[in-house]
């Protein structure tokens, strides 16, 4: 379909550019339940109530983090539980869930344990980039921790069972999250998630809600999680994820070499909006700043760095900004303060167009010899 | 333009919705304007169910509207709410669930890690295997090294620590 990883590389090389971060960052989700309580979605808000109460302390002691933090679904405020899911603590499904529910957050925020969402207990471990494995030896730690106190609900033959069938056996989701602007550009990420889901893959794209591809991050990860053990599915997933940054990797190059207006096109548009724009929603905001981020990667953005960038894609989220501006903002006044904070914020940034042609002309000639 | 949603089909239609916590108006194509992620998946879940009910049919006509004993909720409304009452339900609804896991899952046995109780329960199981092997074929030395590893899994051996390392042999 692509050009092979040796080339992506090699022509890297060429243009002399900074390695792409495509897996922007790895998750492992383990689910657990507890014989004889009745699921979440079954219990009564007393039951709740008082599962919550005993497992809060429970996983806080086995968080071993004295700074694990806890939050109440049913006392926080509005913006902080916008916050929670912007930061990918919390599900969606979890701030619905007013009585009885909460999330504990520990070291720094790479583990959340959610109390009481679909199933009685969901362990969360987030780092950055291709980390799988990492992810999964703490989760693992903090169930291990969990499990002699924890009357865990187990067959031998179906695994930890869990409230939704789709989850029994290992209970666990692996996903990372992955950038493919490039992709898009070439028109091949339907191919991409075509060939993934014949791997029985789950691809999403991720927002918010729902499925849209806000910023060309999606997320992808297993689908089944019985009859395959932990490691294996990890193995699958990070061989998975490092093709797939090649392939984006690959077709960002044959844009560039290709096509170097369309890359040129696509980065300047996207700055323009950023630059100029004096109403933005979140999910555009979060579109031109993938562009700007792909192009920064491959050298060709001047005037604003990528810590700068990630940050910006953080706060422009809803409840980001109205923690950032401390003031309750509907979605207009978002709007618009959004937009003016882009604008300073680029200012200075510039597009160098005309190193995007000169390596253009670079990878076209390493191509010939 | 562009479906805002799914970013390749050619948008027709205007749809209101939440998307990042706030109501838009998104210019979408045909297909992200029919169904939510949600609906689909309770069709999918639904239709799930029916298949499992037409294959085994005979046995679920006698079942009725079956009832898990141990949290009380009815198949139909495992249906509805496509989330089970408590661990028993799997027992409860074995038949249905049965279909279900096959279709949703590649493998149809768990593979992976065990609690604590379950591990040391089936090293135990292992054990009594291994002894009740030595027992009948006479090797008199291997079966009482295969005892006191079992009695030092029960803790009845004060010297257990010593005898650990050949548990690991
Ligand atoms: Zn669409
Ligand atoms: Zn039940």
């Amino acid at each position: 379909m692509l050009q092979s990883s040796q080339s992506g590389v090699a022509g890297a090389a060429v243009i002399g550019g900074v390695q792409p971060r495509v897996i922007l960052s790895s998750r492992v989700r383990l689910a657990r339940n507890l014989k004889d309580e009745h699921f979440p979605d079954w219990a009564t808000a007393e039951e709740r109530k008082a599962l919550l109460e005993r497992l809060v302390p429970q996983v806080m002691w086995a968080s071993e983090d004295a700074q694990a933090r806890f939050f109440d679904m049913s006392t926080i405020a509005e913006r902080e539980r916008e916050v929670l899911k912007e930061r990918w603590l919390v599900s969606s499904d979890l701030l619905k869930r007013s009585d009885g529910a909460g999330v504990v957050v520990a070291h720094g925020e790479a583990l959340a344990v959610m109390i009481n969402e679909e199933d009685h207990v969901r362990i969360q471990s987030i780092h950055q980039g291709l980390s799988l494995m990492q992810c999964w030896e703490e989760a693992d730690a903090l169930d291990t921790s969990l499990d002699p106190i924890l009357p865990y609900a187990f067959s031998g033959r179906l695994g930890y069972l869990t409230a939704c069938p789709s989850n029994v056996g290992t209970g666990m989701r692996a996903s990372v999250m992955v950038h493919l602007p490039g992709l898009r550009l070439t028109g091949d990420i339907d191919p991409v998630i075509k060939a993934l889901e014949r791997l029985n893959l789950n691809v999403r794209g991720t927002s918010g809600e729902g499925s849209m591809a806000a910023g060309l991050r999606f997320q992808v990860s297993n689908q089944g999680t019985l009859g395959m053990s932990e490691q294996a599915v990890i193995e699958t997933l990070e061989h998975v994820a490092r093709k797939i940054e090649q392939q984006e990797i690959a077709a960002r190059l044959r844009v560039l070499r290709d096509a170097p207006t369309v890359f040129e096109d696509c980065l300047c548009r996207s700055l323009a909006m950023l630059k100029s724009a004096r109403l933005m929603r979140a999910d555009e905001a979060l579109d031109y700043l993938s562009a700007i981020r792909m192009g920064m990667e491959m050298g060709m953005v001047r005037g604003v760095g990528l810590s700068r960038l990630e940050e910006l894609a953080m706060v422009v989220l809803p409840g980001h900004m109205q923690n950032f501006f401390d003031a309750e903002l509907d979605p207009d006044e978002r709007d618009e303060r959004r937009a003016n904070l882009l604008g300073e914020s680029f200012a200075a940034c510039e597009i160098e167009s005309k190193l995007i042609h000169e390596s253009a002309l670079r990878l076209r000639t390493a191509r010939r010899q | 333009m562009l479906c805002e949603k799914c970013k390749k089909n050619s948008a027709e239609v205007a749809v209101h919705e939440v998307v990042m916590g706030e109501e838009r108006e998104l210019y979408v194509c045909k297909a992200c304007a029919g169904l939510s992620d949600e609906a689909k998946l309770a069709e999918l879940v639904g239709l799930l169910f029916d298949m499992a009910v037409k294959a085994e049919s005979g046995a679920v006509k006698r079942l009725g509207d079956l009832r898990c004993p141990a949290c009380g909720i009815t198949r139909s409304e495992f249906r509805k709410k496509e989330r089970l009452g408590c661990w028993k339900c799997y027992e409860a609804f074995g038949v249905e669930l049965e279909a279900m896991i096959r279709d949703m899952h590649r493998g149809g046995e768990h593979i992976g890690k065990l609690p604590q109780r379950e591990r040391e329960l089936q090293a135990r199981e292992k054990l009594e295997g291994e002894l009740r092997q030595a027992v009948a074929t006479q090797h008199f030395e291997e079966a009482a090294r295969l005892r006191d590893e079992l009695n030092c899994l029960s803790g009845r051996t004060l010297n257990c620590k010593e005898r650990v390392p050949n548990v690991a042999k």
